[in-house]
């Protein structure tokens, strides 16, 4: 490992965010999985023979119930990773020891992956437990045997790592810490969801395909309307590479921002 | 080990100069206080040094190499440019995030905690460390990486009079060993006690850059004041050196250019003259400093 990506990882670690995420990623994961289990139980309930529990749509969407709120959380671990350099005053210190700028933050870059890897396994761990008593209630199935399922696992793994990186992006380009944090929660809790349902209301289904959470959505392949998933996903490599660039585009300019500016 | 080579520097923020036109060197095995009025420039200069701010034009290296080109910057250069610290990390953790590029094991930064005098608090956060704690703990940050080059801007602000005897000692024998310290400090006495060489510089210019020893400090004059100056002035001429009358708020007195204050007081007191105050004329790095400002205009 590098030394770079080694003290980057220590500066998530050495402060009490990261398991405070980690916690409310676990409990806010499991209550967010109970939802679409709840409400296909609900539209299902009448005079439906089979169980709900055996659409791969739904399933997949109890795996990745707390995804929605886990990419927020993660999101907001990447604004501190690098908004609190300039809060507290630490940026000069860590361009002290690693005075390639870029490297730094390819370093930044890679801790916040890592990390949000580890919220993206607890979201989706969360989800799968508490597809067990439903499943098991209902005689459902987990389709643990269909590679479908195990893809759509992944990805919200992967999906929740990626948020940690529009959080380092934001991060960076609004220096202020805490205006930064009001700007992405305010993005994310309330002005793309509210676009997304009127773009899932008006069922312009290709427009909410191009938004962070439609492109979420339909890269995980989610059909539960409680999550406002489109009707006709984009296919999961092409949603995959929406959300990339959504990503790339803060950080790349965050980055590109930072390497010339003066620290003083 | 190559010296610290600042070749006409400049910095203009926005068009006001803030460094114009700076050369100076700094030798291994040497301590050089970096010295100048608030706003003269020395931050400014120790961060482009450091790769921190960007110059205008002209460049500031380590031999040849700038601090971005060195390839292990923390092995050979270490900082302690402000006491900026995350308030909830420890101490120990601290050092710990800034190790893994410096090449440094946990031991080396539990040793570091206990050289600097902070083992007992290694594990609390920094929020709770008193300015001279902090200061402390930049030092160890500093030294992490055990560098042939020291940076220290202010490092004496808010430690303790055993806190700045402890970092005079340290920097002494750190420069013994043949490596380079630029230390920049408004403690013109701490400088005076500590530094080999200075570069005093205002408005972003160099005034001077000498060795400590050439300031001829200490003067080498004796005062003394006494009732009858013109009869001191007569027995003096036993003694063989210049005689000149000077004054200050408590009315004249006569400044001897010599320092043997026995020999001084012993043809006093043979003409029978009393004297109010006989003392070596101490000229320290503060009134120097001062007549340099007053001389740059």
């Amino acid at each position: 490992m590098s030394g770079v990506l080694h003290a980057e990882l220590r500066r998530i670690s050495t402060t009490k965010l990261w398991w405070i995420v980690l916690i409310s990623i676990f409990v806010l994961s499991a209550g967010y999985a109970a939802l679409p289990a709840v409400v296909a139980l609900l539209e299902s309930r009448v005079g439906v023979a089979s169980s709900p529990f055996t659409d791969p749509g739904i399933v997949r969407s109890i795996y990745n119930g707390g995804n929605v709120l886990s990419r927020i959380l993660a999101m907001v671990v990447g604004i501190v990773a690098a908004g609190s350099e300039y809060r507290y005053g630490t940026l000069a210190s860590s361009y002290l020891a690693t005075p390639r700028r870029v490297r730094l933050l390819l370093g930044k870059a890679e801790a916040l992956l890592i990390f949000g890897m580890i919220y993206g396994v607890t979201s989706v761990g969360a989800g799968m437990l508490v597809s067990v008593p439903f499943v098991r209630a209902h005689s459902g199935t987990f389709l643990l045997n269909e590679p479908a399922t195990w893809r759509s696992i992944i990805l919200g793994v992967c999906s929740i790592a990626l948020w940690t990186l529009i959080g380092m992006g934001l991060g960076i380009l609004i220096k202020n810490m805490l205006s930064a944090l009001v700007v992405g929660i305010i993005l994310g809790f309330l002005v793309e969801p509210i676009v997304s349902i009127v773009f899932f209301m008006k069922r312009w289904d290709q427009l909410l395909n191009l938004m962070p959470s439609g492109a979420t959505n339909a890269m995980l392949q989610i059909t539960s309307p409680v999550l406002f998933a489109g009707h006709h996903p984009t296919p999961w490599w092409l949603a995959g590479l929406v959300l990339v660039a959504w990503c790339l585009l803060p950080t790349l300019a965050g980055v590109l921002s930072a390497v010339r500016r003066d620290v003083a | 080990m190559p010296p610290i080579i600042v070749d006409r520097l400049i910095k203009s923020y926005n068009g006001t100069l803030a460094v114009y036109n700076l050369s100076f060197a700094v030798e291994p095995g040497r301590v050089t206080g970096f010295l100048g009025p608030n706003g003269a420039g020395k931050t400014t200069t120790m961060r482009i040094l450091v790769g921190l701010v960007a110059a205008t034009t002209g460049t500031a290296t380590f031999g040849d190499l700038s601090y971005a080109d060195l390839p292990h910057p923390q092995r050979t250069v270490g900082c302690v440019l402000d006491t900026r610290f995350h308030p909830g990390r420890s101490g120990r953790n601290h050092l710990r995030v800034l190790a893994p590029t410096a090449g440094a094991s946990d031991r080396r930064v539990d040793d570091l905690l206990g050289e600097v005098g902070l083992g007992a608090v290694a594990r609390q956060p920094v929020a709770e460390y008193s300015t001279g704690m902090q200061q402390r703990l930049a030092l160890a940050a500093a030294m992490l990486g055990n560098p042939d080059y020291l940076i220290l801007d202010e490092p004496a602000n808010g430690l303790d009079p055993e806190g700045i005897r402890w970092l005079r000692t340290f920097l002494r024998d750190f420069a013994a060993a043949g490596r380079a310290v630029l230390i920049s400090s408004h403690l013109l006495n701490e400088i005076e006690a500590t530094a080999d060489d200075i570069v005093v510089i205002n408005r972003g210019r160099l005034l001077a850059q000498l060795p400590m020893s050439e300031l001829n400090l200490g003067g080498g004059t004796t005062r003394a004041r006494v009732s009858d100056l013109e009869g001191a002035v007569q027995a003096l001429a036993a003694v063989d050196a210049d005689v000149e009358t000077a004054a200050d708020e408590r009315g004249a007195y006569l400044r001897i250019h010599s320092h043997d204050v026995g020999q001084v007081g012993s043809a006093l007191f043979s003409s029978g003259i009393a004297v109010d105050e006989l003392r070596t004329e101490r000229r320290d790095l503060e009134q120097e400093f001062f007549s340099m400002l007053e001389g740059s205009g």
